[in-house]
């Protein structure tokens, strides 16, 4: 173990931690190693997700020019489902406990000629 | 043509006051009042918002994949945006869009033809203004 200076902590969320690990009988050193420990297991999970979803909408990307105006919606490397609105869309994605994902409706590309571009 | 709530903001142009919402995170942009958006008849696209605001929203959870990203032609090149889907709320009116920001560059605050065209404006000497049209006469469009 070593000691480690880290500049632009919350104070806030410091003095919360320091009581929480308090409560529980621990040290700040000790909390802070569980909570690196845990964000950085959520950041590996999250990283295998998104090349999964990446993997899911290769495979149904073809599918997106047949339905213009369904929204495609892939999460947790799945192909939810295409959804007439954008509201059955989120609601597939909250039924599925998710809030990652892509949520891709057909688009194309265009102009934008003059306007706001020079100001 | 009946005549609602109008908008001047001097000289940053033609502008109307929307909300931004992502209903999967329920968030809302902004948190209390509204939104002054920059009328843009010239881009073609739905609304572009600043890097700050998409973050703000987490849209970058739901965005679109790198390949299909859309592509604006511009004066000075193309132009490559982060898109994802969200809803707009002007006029008591709820527009289901895409919302985008440059991949490069900080962004701007406008509302494009994509979700004008959802929309009943007039633009009134300086002012924008939300109106009721009686489609059976009215027949002028200024978007691409």
């Amino acid at each position: 173990m070593s000691d480690v200076l880290l500049k632009k902590v919350d104070r806030k969320l410091y003095s919360r931690l320091k009581a929480e690990a308090a409560m529980r009988g621990k040290t700040v050193g000790q909390v802070f190693n569980e909570a690196v420990r845990v964000w950085l297991t959520v950041q590996q999970s999250r990283d295998i997700e998104s090349e999964r979803n990446v993997e899911a909408y290769l495979e149904i990307k073809e599918e997106l020019l047949k339905h213009p105006g369904e929204y495609f919606v892939i999460a947790k490397g799945t192909f939810l489902g295409r959804f007439p609105t954008l509201g059955d869309a989120f609601k597939r994605m909250k039924d599925n406990s998710t809030t990652r994902g892509f949520v891709i409706r057909s688009q194309a590309s265009g102009e934008w000629l003059g306007g706001s571009i020079e100001h | 043509m009946n005549i609602r709530d109008c908008f001047e903001a001097g000289d940053w142009g033609y502008v109307i006051e929307a909300s931004i919402l992502n209903p999967l995170h329920d968030l809302r942009f902004p948190e209390t009042g509204k939104l002054l958006l920059r009328v843009d008849t010239g881009f073609s696209g739905p609304i572009v918002v600043t890097g700050d605001v998409f973050e703000f929203l987490r849209l970058p959870d739901i965005e679109v994949p790198e390949d299909i990203r859309p592509t604006y032609r511009t004066l000075a090149g193309a132009m490559t945006m982060r898109s994802a889907m969200a809803i707009v709320e002007a006029d008591s009116k709820q527009v289901e869009t895409d919302i985008l920001t440059p991949l490069q560059g900080p962004g701007k605050l406008l509302i494009g033809c994509q979700v004008l065209k959802e929309l009943e404006l007039a633009l009134l000497e300086k002012k924008t203004c939300f109106v009721s049209i009686d489609h059976s006469k009215a027949s002028a469009s200024s978007c691409l």
